[in-house]
C-alpha cells in the first residue's frame, strides 16, 4: 500500500525507513578483544495534522496503522508548522556505496588492525594500543505524502586508532578516529605514523607560563573549536534569535581569507547523499565566501521561517551540515611549525564544546599539547587551559591556514594558525 | 518468553552464553522558545545474543525475533574466530543462578499521567522561565519517560524479567542583554516517580533568575585558587575523575593504571569515602540486576582516603580475583555490557557550610555542572556559574568557571566534606567508549579542594 493513502487527505507525512548492517572489530590493550555485529531496521513516521507534528521512531514489526494513531495522538500536542513537504524532484547520486565493504571478510578487518599493534609495539614496548574498526552498510528509503520517493545506499567504515603510553607518573594519549565511505581511501600508514609523531613529541615534560601565545591548531582540534560557527550558522539559532548572524546575510563577517561552505554532493564525502532527511535535494553552497556570510543552514521548518530556499541540509533533529569544508591556505605544517619563535600546538582538548556557542568563546582543557620553540617541538605541555573567542579569531587573529586539509569526521578542515590565544597553566 | 529464551541458550556449544530482549516505550517532549518544539514517541524493540568460547566473546544484535538460532550460530563464529587470534581463556566469576521477576514499585506511574499532562506541567515551567526576567530570551525544556520490558536468560540456567523505568527532565532557562549568553537549569530524574517533575515552580524560578544574574557577572579570572563545589558539581567531579577510573575492564589489562588504581592505594584525607551503589532506590541507574544477571549492591570504592574497590563485570571479576558487583551495563540491547558507573557518591563529612568558607581569602564557589570530560588522568568541568570567595565570605557572581586538573593531585588536596549530602538526578547520562547516554547519578555534599586550576581571563 502506498505511504499516501494510508493517511487522511487533510493530514501530511513522511516516513523514513533505514535497514544497516554492520560489523566491528575491536582490539583493546593490544589485542583482539571483541567482534560485533549487528542489523537495525528503523522506522520514523512524521505526521501533520492540523499544522501540528507528531513522530513516531518504531523498530518493532508492527502494524503502520497503530504507529499511525500514535503519531496522531502524539501531534495533537505538537509543535506548530506552516511548511509543506516537498513533492518529486531530479536527484543528483553522489559515490558513497562501496561493493567492496559487504564482502570484507573478518579476517580482513582484522588484519590492519594487527599491523597496527605490531609496528606500534616495535617502536615502543610500553605502547597499549586501541583499534576498533567497524564496517557499515545503510539502506535509506524517505517517500511522503507529496510524492516524494527515494533511496540510497551507503557504506562507512569507522576508525579509531588510540595510543596510550604511561611512563611513571605521565600519561600519554593520543587518538584518531578516520572516517570513510571507502575502503581503499584509509591510509594505514598515515594514520599510524601521524599517532607515533604525537608520542614521541609528548614524551618530555616542558613548562611555559601563562599568557597569549599563538597557537597551531592540527585538523582535529580546530573541528572542536569551530562548533560555535556551526551553531551560529543553524537556521534554529537564527529563527530563535540566539545567532549574532540574524539578517546579516551578504554582510562580512570574517576576515577575508576564510572560506566555509557545505557540500553534500562530494564523492565519497562521510555525508554526502541525494537528499537530506526531509527529501530535499543535497547541494553544494558556500556558508562564508572571503569572509562574507553567504547561507545559513536550513531545514523545511527554518527555511519556511525565513522565507530562504532548503538546499538539503535538514536533519532528524532541525537542520544539519552535511560535509562542512574550509578551502586551504597556502602554507604547509611544517612551514606554519617553523614559523613559531614561541607557541603552542594543540593536539587534543576536553571539553572544548562546553559553554554557550553563540558568543564565540571556547574554553577547555588541553590534553594533548606541545610548546613550540624556534620552530621546532620541545616537548609536551601539562596542566594547561586554552582559551578564545572564535568569531574574533576568525575576524582579526587567523595567521595562517595550512595547505594540507584532512577529513575529520564529516569537516574537511586544514590545520590553523591563531594568534594570540589565551594559555592558562597550572603552577 | 522464558522457554524461548532458555531454549536458545541450552542450543549454544558455547562456554557461555546469554540473551537480552528489550521493548521500550519512550515519550519525549521539548520545549524551546515560546513554542513546543518536540513530542515524540518510540517504541524500540530488539535483541542481543552474546556467546564466549576459549578466549572470545561474539556478540549479535537485532530487531526481529525471527531466525534467533542463526543469530546464535553467528555469535558462535565470532567468538571462534577471536579465540584462534588470541591465547588463554576468559573465565567468569561465579554468580547464582537467579530465577526472579522485579517489578517496579511506582510512586506515580508515568504511564498513568496523559501526554497532555505531561505537555502542560512542562508548558507551565516554560512559561515561569519566560516571564522571570525581561532578558530571559529563550527557554531549553526536555523531559523523557521510558518504560523497559527486559527479558535476560544466560546459560548457567538464570531467568530475570526486570521491569525498568527511566524519567528525565531539564528545565533551562536562557538570558541575552543582546552581547552576552548565559544560561542556568534545574534537573530532575527518577526510576519509579513522576513527581519528580512536579513542584519545580519556586527553583525555575529562581534558575532563570539566576542566568540573568549572570548577564552582568565578569569572567572569573584564570588562576589558582581554593574552590568549593556543590554538590551537583562535587557530583559531577566524582563520577567523571574517579569513578570512570574505578571501572574494572579499563584497569586489569593496563599493568600501569593497575598500579594507580591498585586496592590499599591513598587517594584523598582520611575521611573520604566514595562509592557506587545500585541500590540507592528511585535514583537514575539503580536496579536490582546489571545487564549480565548479577545483582547490584553498593560498593566501596574509597574508603579512609585508600582504595577499596572496583566497579566489576563477572570478566573483569574474574581478571582482578574479585566479586562481581553488578556494574555490568550496556545503554540498550545494540551494546554488550562493560563496567559503569550506577549511582556515584561521596559520603557525607562534618563540616558545615560556613566552616568550609571562613577560612578562604581568596576562592571560587562552582554551582551546578554543565559538563565534564576526562582522559584519565586530567579532568576538565564547566560550572553554570560561580561565586567568587573573599574573607570568607560569598562574594560576587562569576560566569564561565571551568575547573581542570590532575584527577590524582585532586583527590589528595580535598580539604573539607560538608555535612550536607544530597543526589543528583537529570535528563543526561554518562558515556563511555560509543554507549551513551547511559542512566546514571550522582551524590555528594559540599567538598573544598586546594590548589585548583581555574581557566578564563587572566
Amino acid at each position: 500500500m502506498d505511504f499516501k493513502s494510508m493517511l487522511d487527505p487533510a493530514e501530511q507525512g513522511d516516513l523514513l525507513s533505514k535497514e544497516s548492517q554492520h560489523t566491528t572489530v575491536q582490539f583493546s590493550n593490544n589485542r583482539l578483544k571483541k567482534i560485533n555485529s549487528g542489523e537495525s531496521s528503523r522506522e520514523i513516521l512524521r505526521l501533520i495534522k492540523n499544522g501540528r507534528v507528531g513522530l513516531v521512531e518504531n523498530t518493532k514489526p508492527e502494524n503502520k496503522n497503530r504507529l499511525i494513531e500514535m503519531a496522531r495522538e502524539a501531534s495533537e500536542l505538537g509543535s506548530r508548522v506552516e511548511f509543506s513537504l516537498p513533492g518529486p524532484v531530479r536527484l543528483e547520486n553522489p559515490e558513497i556505496c562501496d561493493e567492496q565493504i559487504d564482502k570484507l571478510k573478518l579476517e580482513e578487518l582484522i588484519q590492519p588492525a594487527q599491523e597496527f599493534i605490531q609496528k606500534t609495539t616495535s617502536y615502543h614496548p610500553d605502547l597499549q594500543a586501541e583499534v576498533s574498526i567497524r564496517k557499515e552498510n545503510n539502506y535509506i528509503k524517505l517517500e511522503n505524502s507529496s510524492g516524494f520517493s527515494g533511496a540510497y545506499k551507503q557504506t562507512q567504515v569507522k576508525i579509531l586508532f588510540g595510543l596510550r603510553l604511561i611512563e611513571g607518573k605521565n600519561l600519554l594519549v593520543a587518538y584518531s578516529f578516520p572516517q570513510k565511505t571507502h575502503w581503499e581511501n584509509i591510509n594505514w600508514e598515515e594514520e599510524r605514523e601521524t599517532l607515533l609523531q604525537k608520542i614521541d613529541w609528548g614524551r618530555k615534560n616542558v613548562s611555559l607560563t601563562s599568557g597569549n601565545y599563538p597557537v597551531l591548531f592540527i585538523p582535529e582540534t580546530f573541528a572542536e573549536i569551530l562548533h560555535p560557527v556551526e551553531a551560529c550558522l543553524n537556521g534554529q539559532a537564527i529563527v530563535r534569535g540566539l545567532s549574532p548572524w540574524e539578517n546579516r546575510l551578504g554582510e562580512k563577517i570574517f576576515s577575508d581569507n576564510l572560506n566555509l561552505s557545505n557540500d553534500g554532493l562530494l564523492q565519497r564525502g562521510p555525508e554526502s547523499k541525494p537528499f537530506d532527511r526531509e527529501g530535499v535535494a543535497c547541494s553544494s553552497f558556500p556558508l562564508f565566501e572571503n569572509g562574507k556570510l553567504k547561507n545559513y543552514l536550513l531545514d523545511l521548518d527554518t527555511a519556511h521561517k525565513l522565507n530562504l530556499t532548503p538546499m538539503g541540509t535538514g536533519g532528524e533533529n532541525g537542520p544539519v551540515v552535511n560535509n562542512l569544508v574550509m578551502d586551504p591556505g597556502e602554507k604547509s605544517f611544517s612551514e606554519m611549525l617553523s614559523s613559531i619563535d614561541e607557541g603552542i600546538l594543540i593536539a587534543g582538548t576536553m571539553g572544548a564544546w562546553a559553554g554557550n556557542p553563540y558568543g564565540g568563546q571556547v574554553s577547555g582543557n588541553i590534553s594533548l599539547g606541545y610548546k613550540i620553540r624556534n620552530g621546532k617541538i620541545e616537548g609536551r605541555l601539562k596542566d594547561a587551559m586554552f582559551s578564545l573567542n572564535i568569531f574574533r579569531a576568525f575576524k582579526d587573529n587567523i595567521s595562517a591556514i595550512g595547505s594540507e586539509p584532512k577529513w575529520v569526521d564529516n569537516l574537511h578542515l586544514p590545520p590553523v594558525l591563531i594568534d594570540p590565544v589565551n594559555i592558562s597553566i597550572k603552577g | 518468553m522464558q522457554s524461548k529464551l532458555q531454549n536458545l541458550v541450552s542450543l549454544s556449544n558455547s562456554d557461555y552464553c546469554d540473551i537480552r530482549i528489550e521493548e521500550t516505550e519512550v515519550t519525549l517532549i521539548s520545549f524551546r522558545g515560546k513554542e513546543i518544539e518536540k513530542m515524540e514517541r518510540k517504541i524500540q524493540f530488539g535483541g542481543c545474543i552474546r556467546t564466549l568460547i576459549g578466549s572470545g566473546w561474539g556478540f549479535v544484535a537485532f530487531n526481529r525475533l525471527d531466525d534467533l538460532e542463526d543469530k546464535l550460530r553467528l555469535a558462535e563464529k565470532q567468538a571462534w574466530t577471536i579465540n584462534g587470534f588470541k591465547k588463554g581463556s576468559v573465565s567468569l566469576a561465579p554468580t547464582q543462578k537467579i530465577i526472579d521477576q522485579v517489578f517496579t514499585s511506582y510512586r506515580e506511574d508515568p504511564r498513568k499521567v496523559s501526554l497532555k499532562e505531561k505537555a502542560d506541567l512542562l508548558e507551565h515551567y516554560n512559561q515561569l522561565i519566560l516571564k522571570a526576567d525581561p532578558r530571559i530570551t529563550s527557554t531549553r525544556i526536555v523531559y523523557f519517560d521510558k518504560h523497559t520490558d527486559w527479558y535476560y536468560a544466560n546459560s548457567d540456567g538464570s531467568y530475570i524479567y526486570q521491569e525498568k523505568t527511566d524519567i528525565g527532565g531539564n528545565l533551562g532557562a536562557t538570558a541575552s542583554d543582546g552581547e552576552e549568553r548565559t544560561y542556568d537549569s534545574i534537573t530532575f530524574g527518577s526510576t519509579n516517580d513522576f513527581g519528580s517533575a512536579r513542584n519545580h515552580d519556586e527553583a525555575v524560578i529562581a534558575a532563570a533568575q539566576s542566568a540573568a544574574e549572570q548577564l552582568t557577572a565578569p569572567t572569573v579570572r584564570g588562576g589558582e585558587y581554593t574552590v568549593i563545589l556543590d554538590p551537583e558539581m562535587a557530583g559531577l567531579f566524582v563520577h567523571e575523575a574517579f569513578g570512570h577510573l574505578s571501572e574494572a575492564d579499563e584497569i586489569y589489562e593496563d599493568k600501569n593504571l593497575l598500579e594507580l588504581m591498585a586496592l590499599g592505594t591513598r587517594y584523598g584525607p582520611s575521611f573520604l569515602n566514595i562509592y557506587d551503589s545500585g541500590q540507592e532506590w528511585g535514583n537514575r541507574g539503580c536496579m536490582k540486576y546489571d545487564d549480565e544477571g548479577t545483582p547490584t549492591e553498593k560498593t566501596y570504592l574509597i574508603k579512609g582516603g585508600e582504595v577499596v574497590g572496583h566497579l566489576h563485570s563477572r570478566e573483569s571479576a574474574a581478571k582482578m580475583n574479585a566479586r562481581p558487583t553488578g556494574n555490568a551495563r550496556a545503554i540498550n540491547y545494540r551494546y554488550p555490557p562493560i563496567c559503569r558507573m550506577r549511582s556515584t557518591c561521596i559520603e557525607e563529612g562534618e563540616d558545615k557550610f560556613e566552616d568550609m568558607l571562613s577560612d578562604i581569602d581568596l576562592g571560587v564557589y562552582a554551582i551546578g555542572g554543565l559538563g565534564g570530560e576526562t582522559n584519565g588522568e586530567l579532568f576538565t568541568f564547566t560550572a553554570i556559574r560561580g561565586q567568587m570567595i573573599r574573607n570568607g565570605r560569598l562574594a560576587e557572581p562569576v560566569k564561565n568557571v571551568t575547573l581542570t586538573g590532575n584527577v590524582f593531585h585532586t583527590l589528595d588536596n580535598i580539604d573539607k566534606i560538608g555535612n550536607d549530602f544530597s543526589f543528583l538526578n537529570n535528563a543526561g547520562g554518562c558515556g563511555k567508549f560509543e554507549q551513551s547516554p547511559l542512566p546514571t547519578s550522582e551524590g555528594s555534599p559540599h567538598i573544598r579542594i586546594k590548589n585548583v586550576i581555574i581557566g578564563g581571563e587572566s
